[in-house]
């Protein structure tokens, strides 16, 4: 008996030690570039490279939010522009796939196959297809270097969450809005009033990896932002990053705060997410 | 008997009609899909089709010259077999590793131990962070002289190494960059393995089945329709390579890390030849395409469905 409860603890060791092992390996480079932001720019190039800043340099943060800094970049309108768009994209976004999320799970129709081969197809077909015809109906428009052309598209759905929700709602049993369906409830009420809420974890999905993806998209907002008034962070550090090599501290800094929102969602977030993300049909 | 029979014939007789009343709700709720479709899919799809046709560099107007572009791709343009083989090298090895580390990752944070849930933040993290940070990141890790890898490497007494800037390490490097990012895969198997129902082991534990046996009668297989979504969207990212190259390399050295998404964006939005790109965009598709129907082809026979999902 206590031989295999020794054994049991060992097995439990050597999963923590497997586990540290790759979560170091995993945070070392995120460590490095912390460590880097602290550094002066001499000791950055610095070899060997060291891991405590010597001296501890804050100037590198300072300078992000000075305008009178001589390596100013313009940090604080990327990060105001990103999270504009952020926020957009994944209002647009819930909002359209919710509703046709819930068409394609609960609603009849004729066509509704053919739509969904659709539906998949776009998902299929990569953007740089799209992406010239578009720009040129940007070019028409004028929504060009505006950030509306990036947060326009989201209230038109996402495919790929469309078919997620889609997915979701299937799995909720159909008895329950048959039941609210025969005592005359609306089809718009039932999406409101019993849908959504056993929706959560899949609405908290969507709402990270949304944001996560439209925030460090790099793509789209290359191709329609050009002046630097307009740029998000993405492609604003792109942009500084081939200037001086003395920014190098200032670009770890930037990066740092570029990352901090998405960790704090994320944490926030995460206990949904592991089952808002599921869909291998096989419920326990 | 009879009255199911004349159900189905009254079924069959309006399967032709492709509207009625009954699927009105369904078009106000999809709606905005099908607006959007036709504006950000269905007409830019076809426009880009006749782009594809004709000399066009968005300002003056397209003139048509049939299949030149796709004739010049094949065949005159070395640049862009060049990066169609590139991108075709990181299909066949960058893919499979992305997978197999997901799936090892998310093993692993299956584990029932204490804290497991920092563990699993820890490998997510890293995609969190803006791929051109990551490029950035990494070019101080891979710098020929004051990067991370090379110290390491000489403490071991390894000649350091040119990670990006030898033909040979551009490609393997890059690839590595991407395994850092292997968490957003993870999570999908993740949450599919906690689906597993706990009965399905205890059974088999009780048969005298190994883990190793376990591992491929029971989680495999269950797990599957998570595999084979990932292997979609895998072959579909990674046929959509850019930031690597944009960021990292600039394609070099000697184009060796030019991808195919790299050489349309420099073709249509720096050098202003719409048309070309809009032919390379196709044949771009029509890869993609084909990847993506011999994967669902031979899906019937490794892909497994606990029960019809409709």
């Amino acid at each position: 008996m206590s031989k295999s409860r020794k054994k049991v603890f060992m097995v439990k060791i050597i999963k923590y030690v497997v586990l540290s092992v790759v979560g170091i390996i995993f945070m070392a480079p995120l460590i490095f570039l912390v460590s880097n932001s602290f550094k002066t720019f001499s000791q950055i190039i610095q070899f060997p490279p060291s891991l405590i800043p010597k001296p501890f340099i804050t100037t590198n943060y300072t300078a992000l939010f000075d305008s009178t800094d001589p390596n100013y970049i313009s940090f604080p309108t990327f990060i105001v522009n990103s999270l504009i768009v952020s926020v957009g994209v994944v209002i647009g976004t819930v909002i359209s796939t919710v509703l046709v999320g819930y068409a394609f799970a609960r609603l009849p129709c004729r066509l509704k196959n053919f739509l969904f081969i659709i539906l998949l197809s776009t998902l299929m077909i990569p953007p740089s297809v799209l992406v010239i015809p578009i720009f040129k109906i940007y070019r028409d428009i004028h929504f060009l270097n505006t950030l509306k052309a990036l947060i326009v598209p989201a209230f038109f759905g996402n495919a790929f969450f469309i078919f997620f929700m889609r997915q979701y709602i299937m799995g909720i049993p159909y008895e329950l809005d048959e039941a609210a369906y025969i005592d005359g409830a609306s089809r718009f009420t039932i999406l409101w009033k019993i849908l959504l809420p056993l929706c959560k974890p899949v609405i908290i999905s969507v709402v990270v990896l949304e944001f996560v993806w439209t925030w460090t998209d790099f793509y789209t907002p290359l191709i329609y932002l050009t002046s630097e008034s307009k740029m998000t962070l993405a492609v604003g550090l792109a942009m500084f990053q081939g200037q001086r090599q003395a920014l190098l501290g200032l670009l770890a800094a930037a990066t740092v705060i570029s990352i901090v929102p998405m960790v704090v969602l994320f944490l926030a977030a995460q206990k949904y997410f592991v089952e808002g993300i599921s869909f291998s049909g096989l419920k326990s | 008997m009879v009255n199911v029979k004349a159900k189905q014939k009254k079924q069959k007789k309006h399967s032709f009609v492709l509207f009625s009343r009954k699927d009105i709700p369904f078009y106000i709720f999809a709606a905005p899909w099908i607006i959007g479709m036709i504006i950000f899919f269905l007409y830019p799809a076809v426009m880009s089709f006749y782009y594809s046709l004709t000399d066009y560099d968005i300002i003056s107007k397209p003139v048509f010259v049939g299949l030149k572009n796709y004739i010049t791709l094949f065949t005159k343009d070395e640049i862009f077999m060049k990066s169609v083989q590139n991108t075709l090298y990181m299909v066949a090895f960058s893919l499979p590793l992305q997978l197999i580390l997901q799936l090892l990752l998310a093993l692993m944070l299956n584990w029932e131990v204490k804290g497991i849930g920092i563990f699993r933040a820890m490998y997510y993290i890293p995609v969190l962070v803006p791929p051109v940070s990551i490029s950035l990141l990494f070019t101080m890790v891979y710098d020929d002289n004051y990067g991370v890898l090379n110290g390491l490497l000489r403490l071991f007494g390894i000649p350091p190494q040119q990670w990006l800037t030898s033909v040979q390490l551009s490609k393997p490097s890059i690839i590595i960059m991407g395994l850092w990012t292997a968490g957003s895969g993870m999570l999908f198997y993740l949450s599919s393995l906690k689906n597993v129902p706990n009965s399905l082991y205890e059974s088999a534990s009780i048969d005298g089945a190994s883990a190793w046996t376990k591992m491929w009668k029971i989680t495999l297989p269950i797990i599957s329709p998570t595999i084979f979504f990932q292997l979609i969207m895998g072959v579909i990212a990674t046929f959509q390579l850019f930031t690597e190259s944009y960021v990292l390399t600039k394609g070099g050295p000697d184009y060796s890390s030019y991808f195919m998404m790299y050489y349309l964006y420099l073709t249509a939005f720096k050098e202003g030849r719409m048309g070309m790109a809009s032919a390379m965009a196709w044949i771009l598709f029509v890869i993609i395409l084909m990847f993506a129907v011999l994967i669902l082809k031979t899906s019937k026979k490794w892909v497994y469905y606990a029960e019809d999902e409709r």
